[in-house]
């Protein structure tokens, strides 16, 4: 027993931890999966998503939850602004080279973003309402409130978004373009507007996570780098634009990182992602789930 | 219709590059005062992460208000000082950069600051390099003067004393098993050496751990430290985002502070008012260090700085702001009594220093080792005991002919 109680506190962590990387790997896969354009600023729509719940929850007194709320339906339009401006010139051969193009403007953006964040907010740490204090214990291991509610909140929203895509009108649009732009154009499906949309649903997920963790782990202008970096590594090891992989790819990034803390050492536990990573693509070059896309 | 919003993006995009290169170019002074009418002093700080920007930014306030201050009172050899801060991000390679740019394009007679000893070691080099004096506001590496290089000095504490005085107080407690969660800095990793060596030397149990300064959840991290083992102290040796989420993770676990385990911090974060935001009811009875309380009455310039600071800056100083405001002062002091701003008659004067700061009178100590030219500050432990306690209002602890009050346990 006083191996196997650790060893369960530290797996419950990770699988809390892994539920939260997965709806922000969700978002980021999401875009790739529709656009084809790999998002370099979406830890700062994360970022974002944590800021506004912070002003409506702190600065305008709103309960902590609809400060949530406006989080994901103000990234949601600023997702579909950006795209708009800046992702347009792709669609309409402006550019030669597409892929770097996308590359460089969403890294601007992200620069561009953090550097926002910290003219106007400062390089404070700040945090919202949480939406509940005090902890609860799960017999191996007492959990704050604040990271319960986070899980089962993007559990939620994972499941909306999963209901969005395989059951709606909408989802089968955005499969469609996923799997050949021309074509589902042809059939009549707008695919400039579905782009916006598919960006914007994308970037609102990034801001949910945010926002639902901004109470677990602080809101500062950085706050976006790692979780981002994250997400890369789970979509890459689960197959890019795979949803499957990335809701899978989180949770076993989660239990890998709790895993290696228990048997070999916390000191490195970023580093077991990457090992992960390697491993993957050395076995499986196409990721966990390669080459399939939206069906599965 | 789709152009004109693209244009507005434009717009915005350029509004933000501007307003961006504006605030750069006023932080770095006028600059279009010729040398002869000023003295240009050089300020170093982190600005930008991944150092810790709130640092430096109490950094370079402080410098400019000792300077505004200075000025208002007829400058120094009959000449206005101008401070010209540079970002150096905490990191090696920008501090350095940073340094050359100081010294060869804005020509500064001297500089001061910094608060990552990474950098401060990088930055140290360029100072010797180019024969500049440099004061070191708040890195606490040993390396910094342990070198010897005549050109550096340091109004911080340094890790010998830092350690040194957490065993001090860990003897005059009686803790008799400690847990260190140290951060992956040389600060961090300097202090956990040091105290290890230490514990060991006096028999005292402990086990530590290194973690990552990107990480933030630090739950595996605590439950590593605890399987099995219930210390009666954990030492949180971390600055930044990651010192609040260690002292909130482990509260929401129940490891510390308890009625078991006491809570110390060793990081300036303690002392700003994000603190009470960002952990809540978790920092209620966490102990930490600082150089500075109002309670413990140091010099009669102290209060009058605070306060100046407040008017200034709308925000309560800590330390940090101390240190860099008293960097300003001992360089003004060193230049007047050199008469010159030629670097070898400033670092003599400086060596000479007998001066009044906001917290003691400093003077830079000539022995060889860690403590060369490095004037050592008290260090103060306080206790929080109340939730949204002003850092002000809390108790002294320790040292004993300091303290206000003994340690309050949890219930």
């Amino acid at each position: 027993m006083d191996f196997l109680v650790p060893l369960l506190a530290q797996l419950t962590n990770g699988l809390i931890i892994g539920f939260i990387y997965a709806l922000m790997a969700l978002g980021l896969t999401l875009i790739f999966g529709v656009l084809k354009v790999i998002n370099f600023a979406h830890g700062e729509f994360y970022m974002l998503g944590a800021y506004i719940s912070y002003i409506a929850s702190r600065m305008l007194g709103l309960h902590p939850i609809i400060g949530i709320i406006a989080a994901v339906a103000v990234v949601f339009i600023i997702g579909m602004l950006m795209e708009k401006a800046l992702l347009t010139p792709i669609y309409e051969d402006k550019v030669e080279r597409k892929d770097e193009y996308a590359l460089l403007i969403t890294f601007g953006l992200s620069i561009f973003l953090m550097n926002g964040a910290l003219v106007v907010f400062g390089p404070y740490q700040k945090s919202p309402e949480p939406l509940a204090s005090g902890v609860l214990d799960l017999g191996v291991l007492s959990v704050s409130s604040g990271r319960i509610y986070a899980v089962v909140l993007a559990i939620i929203f994972m499941a909306a978004t999963l209901f969005i895509i395989n059951k709606t009108w909408l989802g089968t649009a955005l499969r469609a373009l996923s799997q050949d732009r021309d074509a589902s154009t042809i059939m009549g499906i707008n695919a400039k507007t579905l782009g916006s949309i598919a960006f914007g649903l994308g970037a609102a997920m990034a801001g949910a996570a945010g926002a639902l963790l901004a109470p677990v782990f602080l809101v500062f202008p950085i706050m976006g780098v790692v979780p981002a970096i994250k997400s890369f590594v789970i979509i890459i090891l689960g197959s890019m634009g795979s949803i499957k992989g990335a809701i899978y790819g989180s949770l076993l990034l989660g239990i890998v990182e709790s895993l290696g803390v228990f048997f070999l050492s916390p000191s490195y536990r970023d580093g077991y992602s990457f090992l992960l990573l390697i491993i993957i693509l050395l076995v499986k070059p196409k990721g966990l789930f390669g080459g399939s896309q939206w069906n599965n | 219709m789709k152009k004109v919003f693209g244009f507005m993006v434009l717009m915005f995009t350029l509004v933000g590059i501007v307003g961006c290169s504006a605030e750069d170019s006023s932080s770095e002074g006028t600059g279009s005062e010729s040398s002869e009418e000023v003295i240009k002093i050089g300020g170093i700080g982190p600005l930008t992460p991944p150092g810790s920007p709130e640092l430096g930014e109490e950094l370079q306030q402080s410098m400019q208000l000792a300077i505004d201050e200075i000025n208002a009172d007829g400058g120094v050899l009959g000449k206005d000082l101008e401070l010209y801060f540079e970002d150096s991000s905490g990191a090696p390679e920008k501090g350095q950069s940073a340094m050359e740019k100081l010294i060869t394009k804005e020509n500064v007679v001297a500089i001061a600051g910094e608060g990552h000893s990474s950098a401060a070691l990088a930055e140290i080099e360029v100072a010797k390099r180019n024969n500049v004096p440099f004061i070191v506001a708040e890195a606490w590496s040993d390396a910094i003067t342990e070198k010897g290089y005549e050109q550096v000095f340091r109004v911080a504490p340094n890790n010998t004393m830092f350690s040194k005085r957490i065993v001090e107080f860990v003897e005059e407690f009686g803790y008799e098993n400690i847990s260190i969660i140290a951060e992956d800095s040389d600060w961090g990793i300097g202090n956990v050496d040091l105290l290890k060596q230490q514990f060991e030397e006096k028999g005292i149990k402990f086990n530590s751990t290194i973690v990552s300064r990107e990480t933030k959840d630090y739950v595996p991290q605590l439950l590593e430290l605890t399987e099995n083992n219930e210390p009666d102290l954990l030492l949180n040796i971390m600055t930044g985002v990651g010192a609040y989420l260690v002292v909130k993770q482990a509260h929401e676990l129940g490891i510390s502070p308890t009625a078991e385990t006491a809570m110390f911090m060793g990081g300036a974060d303690a002392a700003y008012p994000e603190i009470w935001e960002t952990t809540g009811e978790a920092s209620k009875y966490v102990i930490w260090q600082t150089p500075y309380s109002p309670k413990a009455k140091f010099t009669d310039l102290t209060e009058p700085m605070v306060e100046a600071f407040k008017e200034e800056f709308d925000r309560n100083p800590s330390y940090v702001a101390l240190h860099g405001y008293d960097t300003v002062l001992i360089l003004a002091d060193a230049i007047e009594r050199a008469g010159s701003t030629d670097p070898d008659e400033i670092i003599a004067a400086l060596e000479e220093t007998k001066l009044m700061g906001t917290r003691g009178e400093v003077t830079f100590p000539l022995e060889k080792g860690p403590d060369y030219h490095n004037w050592l500050p008290d260090l103060l432990f306080m206790q929080y005991t109340e939730i949204d306690q002003a850092p002000d209002d809390a108790e002294i602890v320790f040292p004993s002919n300091v303290a206000t009050s003994d340690i309050v346990i949890p219930e």
